[in-house]
């Protein structure tokens, strides 16, 4: 084991020791008080709030890459976050989130090229319109301005994503696959969706109950290219390719994985050879080469979002998101629905529609929460010329295609102590489908997932997860040669145990 | 963001600020927290408060209910705002407030339950403690 895989475990027992001993410690209660004593300090205009997080996770049954193997466990300090609130005046405040990460793991389990990241996942202006005019919620209503980057208003999850405020540390599909909320554990980009431009947020009490409308006016998800998903990995396997005497490769044996399962088959003889072999060798006369394929991973939307620093536009088209939400006060619900629109290619030609519905229900014991969404790709059809080696040229689309995604999660605290029982152990399951697929071939994100949880707060917003995930890939037996002699396997398991405290 | 994306941007905020006849209020002396459920209470607290305090005196009510549907940095960002009232009542009928603030963001607070005298004395001695 390498002296800084073992530090960085040593490290870690540090973590969940040190947090047993919270009780006396007692930090996070320390960085509220320093908190609180800002406030103090700033007559009430500099409001700061924050969380962090630590994980252990250990993937099997993943498919090796090049440059990294997912089954190697990863620790991580996934993401220590300070929100800051500032008062400018009474009724506009300046908001942002400074989110950092640090990775402990071996950069073969990572793939991270560097171990310390950050990014200011919003920042905006906030102005309140209904203070400034002194309307009532009840009359007419709250209405608030904002303007930077901001929360795109789709979906529960996205506008709720701290694991302090989940029950589970994973993120479901719906916020992970198509909704690009969260980006695998793996790499740290940010946590949340975000994107430049305008929200209104309008309030209204009735009898019955609040009804929410956020409506956004952003730049929106966007790539340059022809193809909406072009996240690709190179997987550790071998395959021959044929090549012509110049350099193209016969589009036949393209490398793709959304390759044609007949073609796959006859790539799979070329698995039996040294999976050592990284340099090209010549297996027939002067056309035959052993390659590590490349391949489109087909893996839903993250590679459409900008970064937190990057507020152009792909395009000179605006994209809409709103989100319409009911709170009725007979029940412990929380019911909307989401719409997402807008072009997502450089000439503004094609266009993605995102729909979705969300419900919470939740009692101080237990909550049942879900979402449904459906994504609707507009798409030029058609297989691209191979013009070079590797995949960047190979992509196999049927034109239009739809993406969804869905979850289901419940969670019962079994037991609850200590003062205002603020201390308890809750189980929690989630099941999981995503899809994200045009059903012309295989796809390892066309998968459903059980997740198993227990949560023990052991400390007053201090916890500690234990999680238990089995995914099962849809249509294995169409997996193309590469994919399963990399190791990719029908089920994966991931095991995590993971702690997050909030102030 | 092309060029005419910007200017409804910009239209549209200021719209918001300069086209209706502005009012452009600051915080109110005392904001009166309640949760849905105790709306009717809530209301007839902060009209009695209004009622009981000088007339210059600005009292604005707040269903802290909607923070359900708030994003997840809400509850500070909703907290600072109260806390710039000069004081800030929460009302404990069926449910109290501090389920979904905590009480220790503000430094300016009086809990009532009720308009009785007891509680609005309580009100107008803190009101006028920090005047």
């Amino acid at each position: 084991m390498p002296l800084y895989h073992f530090i960085a475990r040593c490290f870690c027992f540090l973590i969940v020791c040190t947090s047993f001993n919270l009780q006396a410690m007692n930090p996070i209660s320390a960085l509220g008080k320093l908190s609180d004593s800002l406030r103090e300090t700033t007559d009430g205009r500099v409001n700061l709030s924050g969380y962090i997080n630590a994980h252990y996770m250990k993937h099997d049954g993943m498919p090796e890459f090049l440059e990294r193997d997912p089954n190697e466990a990863l620790i991580q300090v996934r993401e220590a976050s300070i929100f800051a609130d500032l008062l400018v005046t009474d009724n506009l405040l300046f908001s942002t989130e400074l989110e950092t990460s640090y990775d402990l793991s071996d950069k073969n389990a990572s793939g991270r090229d560097k171990r310390l990241k950050g990014a200011l996942n919003y920042y905006y202006f906030d102005f309140d319109i209904a203070a400034m005019r002194d309307w009532e919620l009840d009359g007419l209503g709250n209405l608030n301005v904002r303007f930077g980057r901001i929360l795109v208003p789709f979906l529960q999850y996205n506008e709720n994503k701290p694991n302090f405020k989940q029950t589970l540390m994973s993120q479901p599909f719906t916020a992970w696959q198509v909704v690009p909320s969260n980006n695998a554990a793996i790499d740290f980009e940010q946590y949340g969706w975000t994107d430049f431009g305008l929200m209104l947020n309008w309030s209204r009490e009735f009898n019955q109950g609040i009804l929410n409308l956020k409506v956004a006016v952003i730049n929106g998800l966007g790539v340059e290219g022809a193809v909406l998903d072009t996240n690709e990995v190179t997987l550790s396997s071998t395959m021959m390719m044929a090549m012509s005497m110049g350099s193209d490769m016969d589009s036949s044996m393209g490398s793709s994985m959304d390759m044609d399962p007949d073609m796959s088959s006859s790539m799979d003889s070329s698995m039996d050879m040294d999976s050592d072999m990284s340099s090209s060798m010549d297996t027939s006369m002067d056309t035959m080469m052993a390659v590590h394929p490349t391949v489109r991973v087909r893996d839903g939307l993250h590679n459409a979002r900008s970064d937190w620093d990057d507020n152009s536009d792909i395009n000179s088209d605006l994209a809409y998101s709103a989100k319409l939400t009911f709170t009725p006060y007979a029940l412990p619900l929380n019911i909307g629905v989401s719409l997402y629109s807008g072009a997502w290619d450089e000439d503004a030609d094609q266009n993605l529609t995102m729909t979705g519905i969300h419900v919470d229900l939740t009692q101080p014991r237990w909550h049942v929460k879900g979402e449904i969404v459906r994504a609707e790709v507009e798409q030029t059809a058609g297989l691209n010329p191979v013009v070079a080696m590797g995949p960047s040229g190979v992509n196999i689309s049927t034109g239009d295609y739809s993406m969804s995604a869905s979850y289901l999660e419940g969670a019962y605290s079994v037991k609850k102590y200590g003062d205002n029982n603020s201390q308890y152990v809750k189980l929690v399951l989630r099941y999981d489908r995503v899809n994200t697929n045009d059903e012309a071939s295989f796809t390892p994100f066309h998968r459903s997932r059980q997740t198993f949880g227990v949560e023990w707060q052991f400390v007053k917003d201090v916890r500690l997860r234990a999680e238990h995930q089995r995914h099962t890939l849809e249509d294995f037996e169409n997996a193309p040669g590469p994919f399963v002699a990399a190791g990719g396997e029908e089920e994966i398991t991931m095991d995590m145990l993971s702690i997050i405290a909030n102030f | 963001m092309n060029k005419f994306n910007s200017v409804v941007i910009v239209a549209l905020v200021s719209f918001a600020f300069f086209s209706v006849p502005v009012v452009y209020a600051g915080a109110p002396d005392v904001y009166v927290v309640y949760l849905a459920k105790d709306k009717k209470l809530g209301k007839s607290v902060a009209l009695a408060i209004a009622n009981m305090l000088p007339e210059s005196s600005r009292v604005k009510s707040y269903n802290a209910t909607i923070l359900l549907v708030s994003d997840y940095s809400g509850k500070q960002k909703t907290a600072a705002r109260l806390s710039k009232a000069k004081l800030v009542v929460f009302v404990k009928g069926r449910h109290s407030p501090a389920e979904v603030l905590d009480s220790n963001d503000f430094d300016n607070l009086v809990q009532v339950q009720s308009i009785s005298d007891e509680d609005l004395a309580k009100v107008r001695e803190n009101f006028q403690g920090i005047e």
